[in-house]
């Protein structure tokens, strides 16, 4: 579903992905960890050129996103991204916030896109938020939001960048508890986050990630309990 | 404490030389001869607005013209120095109202409407108003001008003279600030004609061939005018000066001067007449 | 010092038309500059250093040369180019515009740059386009933030349509020359105008107030 061919990319004379080679299937999920500098994020954003890469190919459903003629927007309709940040539209109310997207991009009709809003505020838990504006609500449910949002555009997979990292502790639950789900009913999913509990439990994968090279990936039981390189032993010694 | 004194002292050295540069701008001052009385007399300030070729205007950033020449021959006679400020138009009627300034010379012409709050000299110049249009205009006389759009100097003569015609605050008259805009409007179209006096309209007709520009003469319509000095009211300087004016009058340094700014003698007789 | 209001009264009729033009050319100018202003932003902030030069250019030009000058270049260069003659009124308009749209670009772009990074990407990321994005999630939120400086460049530009009475519109600056050459008179006009300028921008920043605080509460 998601194939990344030799990637590198340089912010000026910072090289920050150096050479990323890694296939996602379809309804598998990818948990990427690491050091921060690692590049995990950078990779994240790449996928669906957030940030432009400076060399190699991502194919996306066999499509090669990196090509000039390829219609960008027309990939990220179908790509959702959860930020660290939520970066919910401040200015309009939760729904409009989830409808937008749907109407303006999918061109679906007001009716519609409203009802699909309603049942995912419902699955996320925040139907009684519909009217609220972002600015009135806690950390976990804007992030809750956030999701919905990315989900309004029926993608068909999903990036998370640390989606937990700006919470408070007590909220991080309810957010991972949002995107079990999403695994469970079978979404794709690359999750880039500092939750090992998360990784361990839901991630059908996990990568390792550090200096701008993907170190070690293994599935989740092995790389947490028999690391081979000494980089992830070293890691994993400090956050487990 | 030393430092913030000599900053002090360098901003307050830069003020001095702006107002110096302000009020000293292209000042002419009279020759220092004194001629009859040893005593020294004070320097007059005297304010004009150089926007006026050829009576007064800036050449490379000193006033010069015609009147200015007068001035320094006036100067030379009566003893006094002059120190002529380019003031602008308005300014010239404020300051001599306040008495911040001795004496005007800037093609004002006298009339019995500006003598209720100034004094004048006797006449130093003729003037009369005249039409200038495009060559293929079919203004022939002031009263041709009914209906046409008229761009004059605001506050001149030729505006009131145009006033008279077409009738006051008409808006077909466009009042610029300065002569040159109002002959501009002209050539580019947002204007039939210019009213103004002649000695402005045929230097300009007579330096821009080019521009297909004719001048029309309507001794009728309007009246001559004669320029004067203008001082503050009751100003104990009128009859030196006038004494001054009919010395360059007989000793032909008038006639100089007329000639070399307009290329033509002057009528002085008439202007003579006018003391009577 | 002796103030004749009964010359004011006089020039009524002429500084009541004044108003009307001022007023007409500052709302001209105002909704002129203000589209052409955002359009000079966003072409200013594209990424190709080559298509936002003439921008830029632009920007500098406007900021950097005397009003009084542009509008004689509008009125005796550009204006007779166009409608074969000129036209004082016209010209203004133009030129206030133009000059406006210089100010307001900056407006713009410092607002829109205002606005956080992860608003563009998060409509990005939904599959909106670039212009999408800047329509529905950047320029609603950079819009208030912008409110109040765009409210003194109005009240700016309403100031500044004084010069225009250098190319004899009748507005009314103009006619406080003409009443002041007429009478020979400084405060009659000056002060008069004066208070009506005085109002006109009262009343405009109470609209841009109004306006804030409505946006305020959306």
């Amino acid at each position: 579903m998601i194939k990344v061919e030799n990637l590198k990319k340089t912010f000026g004379d910072n090289e920050v992905l150096k050479d990323i080679n890694v296939e996602v299937k379809k309804q598998e999920v990818v948990v990427v960890i690491g050091p921060s500098g690692a590049g995990k994020s950078t990779f994240l954003r790449c996928i669906n050129l957030l940030d432009s890469i400076t060399s190699g190919h991502i194919f996306i459903e066999s499509v090669d996103i990196t090509d000039t003629k390829t219609d960008i927007n027309k990939i990220r309709a179908e790509v959702g991204m959860v930020f660290q940040q939520f970066n919910l539209f401040p200015h309009m109310k939760v729904l409009d916030n989830i409808m937008l997207a749907p109407m303006k991009v999918k061109k679906v009709e007001k009716e519609k896109a409203q009802k699909k809003a309603l049942e995912l505020l419902k699955k996320v838990g925040l139907e009684e938020k519909a009217d609220a504006y972002p600015d009135s609500l806690s950390g976990g449910q804007k992030q809750r939001i956030a999701i919905a949002r990315a989900l309004a555009m029926e993608p068909k997979m999903m990036l998370f960048d640390e989606p937990t990292s700006a919470l408070d502790p007590e909220m991080v639950g309810e957010v991972l508890d949002v995107m079990k789900q999403l695994a469970k009913d079978g979404m794709t999913m690359v999750v880039v986050t500092h939750e090992m509990g998360f990784a361990r439990e839901v991630g059908d994968r996990v990568l390792f990630m550090d200096g701008g090279y993907i170190v070690e990936e293994n599935e989740p039981h092995e790389l947490f309990s028999h690391p081979r390189e000494e980089r992830t032993k070293a890691f994993l010694s400090k956050v487990l | 404490m030393k430092k913030k004194l000599s900053i002090f002292s360098l901003v307050l050295a830069f003020i001095l030389v702006l107002s110096a540069c302000a009020s000293g701008s292209g000042s002419s001052s009279g020759s220092s001869a004194s001629s009859s009385s040893g005593t020294q007399k004070k320097t007059l300030r005297v304010v004009d607005d150089a926007t006026y070729a050829p009576f007064e205007y800036m050449d490379k950033g000193k006033i010069v013209g015609f009147d200015v020449d007068i001035l320094n021959a006036l100067s030379k006679e009566t003893g006094y120095k002059v120190q002529l400020a380019n003031v602008g138009w308005d300014p010239v009627f404020v300051e001599l109202k306040n008495k911040t300034a001795d004496m005007s010379i800037s093609a004002i012409t006298i009339n019995s409407q500006r003598k209720q709050t100034y004094d004048f000299s006797v006449p130093y110049f003729l003037s009369t108003n005249k039409i200038l249009v495009k060559k293929n205009s079919n203004i022939k006389s002031g009263a041709d001008l009914k209906g046409k759009v008229i761009a004059v100097q605001t506050a001149t003569t030729g505006q009131a003279a145009v006033e008279k015609i077409v009738g006051q605050n008409n808006p077909n008259v466009k009042k610029f600030k300065t002569i040159n805009l109002a002959i501009m409007e002209l050539l580019n179209g947002g204007a039939d004609a210019v009213v103004a006096d002649n000695t402005v309209i045929e230097e300009y007709a007579k330096n821009n061939p080019g521009q297909n520009l004719k001048v029309i003469m309507d001794k009728k319509a309007f009246a001559p005018e004669f320029y004067g000095l203008m001082y503050p009211k009751g100003s104990n300087l009128r009859s030196v000066f006038d004494k001054a004016i009919n010395t360059l009058y007989a000793n032909g340094t008038y006639t100089k001067i007329y000639q070399k700014w307009f290329k033509a003698s002057p009528d002085v007789n008439e202007l003579k007449a006018q003391q009577k | 010092m002796d103030f004749r209001f009964d010359l004011i009264w006089n020039y009524a009729p002429f500084f009541l038309s004044g108003t009307l033009l001022t007023i007409g050319l500052s709302f001209a100018g105002i909704l002129i500059g203000t589209l052409l202003g955002l359009v000079i932003a966003l072409g200013k902030m594209m990424r190709n250093k080559w298509l936002s030069l003439p921008f830029v250019c632009y920007i500098g030009f406007f900021r950097g040369t005397p009003l009084f000058v542009q509008i004689l270049i509008v009125h005796f260069g550009v204006v007779p180019l166009i409608l074969g003659q000129s036209n004082g009124i016209v010209a203004g308009i133009i030129a206030l515009s133009l000059n406006a749209a210089a100010y307001i670009a900056e407006v713009f772009r410092s607002g829109i740059q205002s606005i956080d990074k992860g608003q563009m990407e998060a409509a990005r990321s939904l599959g909106m386009s670039h212009a999408q994005a800047m329509r529905y999630i950047i320029l609603p939120q950079a819009f208030k933030r912008i409110l109040p400086p765009l409210g003194n460049e109005f009240i700016a530009l309403l100031k500044d349509s004084s010069l225009v009475s250098a190319i004899a519109a009748p507005e009314l600056t103009y006619w406080a020359q003409q009443m002041g050459a007429e009478y020979f008179k400084v405060w009659e006009p000056y002060l008069t105008i004066s208070l009506i300028y005085l109002i006109l921008t009262l009343s405009l920043s109470a609209v841009v107030n109004r306006l804030e605080r409505r946006m305020a509460t959306e």
